[in-house]
């Protein structure tokens, strides 16, 4: 009854992470060069968009490159001709630690190179090959798992915030039943994204907040949770004479159940009969 | 400190005098409850397949069970042996020692102590006081065969070809089982299968080994060669000679259904053959791939193979260490719990042990000629190569040694020589009216082994290059272009290795040159067949073989 009353006072609200998560987010750029092919229109574009709905890195796409670097851009991806060197040189100057390189050729079928090139050491981390017929179409499932074999798995791993505020000093804060700390919290709780999440705020003396929420990745949840104390008419649960009736028998049952088996069976056997059943 | 609380209130007094009596209440339960317990025990739920051909249960031949409990290490702590009548449905296999135990493996045997049923579980805990309930598949020990366009099963139990069970077909037209593989559980059979006209077609498929049926598919971009998988079934890995690549696949996520797409991890290397799997001494789990070895017919005398061993870590796929070898090796061979790869070196003719810590190799022993190997506990299994002297008189044989390796001295436990072939001249569907050229085996090479359980079989992949030189013979005054024929042919072969005989055989490829030319339309004329088509000219080569429960 007391969850449901004070439902209404939970005030979620989304907005981007803040800046301090937004810091640790890696950068990436997707840059694409072509030996003489027009397959695949956009696929770097298409595959920056992708990386951004999959990861929660920072991604630019060959557009985003153009608009920081200018249209020289290209030429300059070109004239690397896929050295990881050069190719390092342009990332840093979009300001990403790594580099999705593109290379497009054509053997009969189109020739997908994918490199995954370090900016800090300009080492080659992953390289990826696909071949796909020419007028072919990558499907998102195929682009997703080419995704998924380039990069490591944790970039894959998505993150929101929950910020947790109360109206009471010194409330235990629990999500999903474990404690994270009194009120006020030093910031806000960094979850796995998308997710589902159970708070709950307690202080003794007042009535216990919960609430069930939902995370979306790179965002962050407000909860205020509001704590009213206790109506003095009420007599706290564990004054109840038959909350300790139940306490002591049980603790008699446990003594007993040992006592009984112990007098009883005596010796412990040391093996036991096997049956095959089919 | 309960009892102020308890009487605090003077007006819920009256209340509190029941508690007495709830207590006495839960006592006498208790005590009830406590005489009432019993001794525990084990039921074992066999897991067996849907057909009446695969279920092991419905064996005529099935004399016994026994029931072998081994701890962490694989020491046997106790063996009950039941008889078994067939009808029952259940069977009192007698008392297990109670405490935590490595493995339980579960046995069926033949009069003549045959291996014709087997299931393993792992690990178990057998309490005083509990049930303990174990589900455990229970197989016959079938070997699978790759190289077709149909995974081939063979009942190694059985000596006949009328025995015959039927293919796993790969549901896949076109194209052809490279390689296969066990899970260490029985509960699976993997086959990588290509197309080298269509590549990206290829995939690595997973049989149920309950029904035959397929359970789970991972796409490959590659035409694959070898497959092999690890010691506790967590990694498969397929390589492709000509992709120049591995991948890595995770079987528990794979098995457990992670979208297949996401279990792989692709590896780029030169020339890489088969995968050997390994722990380090910290715990490690290391995988060992022979790049660029020997030819299955390549002789050691004019052989200008270079091999190499590449080390790389799991799951990451970071390559460790490439070692370069200035000669051929064969194959290699691993055993849990054991940081060492062993290699067959037939060019100086031994067995060596290669640290994947140090990356040094090490001779163990001298062995004629060794092309395959594969180790099975502390026991090396070597399949060897060798050649007549005189074509004429004497065939060239299965030579398959035996290495113990707490003693450096191999031991021959199978030279048997091998069959005769025959070229047919004239064929004549509606009379007898042919002829036919035999021919004894010059070169026998066993290219590829797997032990099933029990080791009293082993099946060995055999290449077999015959000669026939009809100068000298009467046909040639009637047929003066013939005059020599050589014939090469590649089958599946079942030895028994208690006395060496050959129990099956069957033959796939077989092509035959005449005057030193390839012959296109004239098949080889098997002799003394067992199974497999009377006349092969390319269907079937077999690539690679597995045991259920076996090794590899």
């Amino acid at each position: 009854m007391r969850k449901l009353l004070f439902a209404a006072i939970l005030l979620p609200s989304v907005a981007s992470a803040g800046s301090a998560a937004h810091a640790r987010r890696r950068a990436i750029a997707v840059l694409e060069f072509r030996q003489g092919v027009s397959a695949f229109p956009g696929f770097a574009d298409r595959m920056a968009k992708r990386l951004r709905h999959l990861t929660g890195l920072r991604v630019l796409g060959p557009t985003d490159a153009r608009q920081r670097l200018g249209d020289q851009v290209d030429k300059f991806v070109a004239e690397c001709q896929g050295q990881p060197r050069c190719v390092g040189a342009i990332g840093r100057r979009l300001r990403v630690s790594e580099v999705i390189l593109v290379g497009m050729s054509s053997l009969g079928d189109v020739v997908i190179q994918i490199s995954r090139v370090r900016v800090r050491d300009r080492r080659v981390l992953r390289s990826l090959g696909h071949t796909a017929p020419v007028g072919a179409r990558l499907s998102r499932a195929k682009l997703d798992g080419l995704l998924r074999r380039l990069m490591p798995r944790r970039d894959f791993i998505r993150y929101g915030f929950i910020r947790i505020r109360s109206n009471r000093r010194g409330a235990l804060v629990l999500l999903n039943d474990k404690k994270r700390g009194l009120t006020p919290l030093p910031g806000p709780i960094r979850v796995r994204a998308p997710s589902a999440h159970r708070v709950r705020v307690k202080k003794p003396g007042y009535v216990d907040f919960s609430a069930d929420l939902r995370v979306p990745p790179d965002a962050t949840v407000t909860v205020n949770a509001v704590l009213p104390p206790i109506p003095k008419a009420v007599t706290p649960f564990y004054k109840k004479w038959w909350f300790w009736t139940v306490i002591a028998s049980s603790v008699v049952t446990v003594v007993g159940v040992t006592t009984g088996i112990m007098l009883t069976v005596g010796k412990k056997p040391e093996s036991v009969p096997a049956v095959i059943r089919w | 400190m309960l009892w102020p609380l308890l009487v605090q209130d003077p007006r819920e007094t009256r209340r509190h005098r029941r508690l007495p009596v709830l207590l006495i209440g839960a006592l006498s339960l208790l005590a009830l409850g406590g005489g009432c317990k019993s001794k525990g025990s084990v039921t074992i739920s066999l897991e067996l397949p849907a057909t009446d051909e695969l279920n092991p249960m419905t064996d005529p031949r099935l004399e016994s069970f026994s029931l072998i409990v081994s701890d962490e290490d694989g020491l046997v702590q106790k063996i009950n042996t039941v008889p078994f009548t067939p009808g029952q449905r259940e069977l009192r296999i007698g008392e297990l020692p109670v405490g935590s135990f490595g493995r339980l493996t579960l046995v069926g045997y033949s009069d003549t102590n045959q291996v014709l049923a087997f299931g393993e579980a792992s690990p178990l805990s057998v309490a005083a006081w509990e049930d303990l309930f174990i589900s455990l598949p229970l197989r016959k020990p079938y070997s699978y065969i790759a190289g077709g366009e149909a995974v081939l099963v063979f009942d190694t139990t059985r000596a006949h070809s009328a025995d015959v069970v039927s293919p796993i077909e790969l549901n896949s037209p076109g194209q052809t089982a490279a390689a296969v593989a066990t899970m260490p559980d029985g509960r699976y059979v993997l086959a990588a299968v290509g197309d080298r006209e269509q590549p990206a077609s290829s995939n690595l498929l997973v049989f149920n080994t309950g029904q035959h049926s397929e359970a789970f598919r991972v796409p490959l971009n590659y035409s694959p060669d070898y497959l092999s998988v690890s010691h506790d079934g967590r990694w498969a890995i397929i390589s492709a000679t000509d992709a120049s690549r591995i991948t890595v696949v995770d079987m528990d996520q794979l098995l457990g259904g992670t979208d297949p797409v996401l279990t792989t991890r692709d590896i780029v290397f030169a020339a890489p053959r088969r995968a050997a799997f390994v722990r380090s001494p910290e715990g490690q789990d290391l995988a060992v791939i022979l790049r660029d070895p020997l030819a299955i017919n390549e002789p050691c005398e004019t052989s200008t193979t270079r091999s190499s061993l590449s080390v790389i870590d799991l799951p990451e796929g970071n390559l460790l260490n490439t070692t370069n070898f200035d000669r051929g090796l064969a194959d290699i061979a691993s055993r849990p719990d054991d940081s060492r790869i062993f290699v067959a070196d037939p060019c100086p003719a031994q067995i060596s042990a290669f640290e994947t810590d140090t990356y040094q190799t090490q001779a163990l022993a001298n062995v004629q000629v060794p092309r395959s190997l594969i180790a099975a506990g502390s026991t090396l299994w070597i399949g060897s190569w060798d050649e007549s002297a005189d074509v004429g008189t004497t065939a060239a044989r299965i030579v398959i040694y035996k290495l113990e390796l707490e003693s450096p001295t191999p031991t021959q436990v199978i030279a048997t020589p091998f069959l005769q072939e025959g070229y047919v001249l004239r064929w004549d569907d509606s009379s007898s009216s042919k002829v036919v050229l035999r021919a004894n085996p010059r070169l026998v090479s066993v290219y590829h082994l797997s032990v099933p359980p029990g080791s009293s079989r082993i099946s060995a992949l055999v290449y077999a290059q015959y000669y026939g030189d009809y100068r000298s013979n009467p046909i040639t005054d009637k047929l003066p272009n013939i005059s020599e024929v050589v014939y090469n042919s590649f089958s599946y072969v079942g030895l028994d290795t208690g006395s060496g005989e050959i129990r099956r055989r069957y033959r796939g490829l077989c092509w035959a040159e005449i005057n030193r030319m390839l012959d296109p339309v004239y098949c080889c004329e098997d002799l003394e067949l067992f199974e497999g088509p009377r006349c092969n000219l390319g269907d079937f080569l077999p690539t690679g073989a597995t045991s259920l429960f076996g090794v590899p």
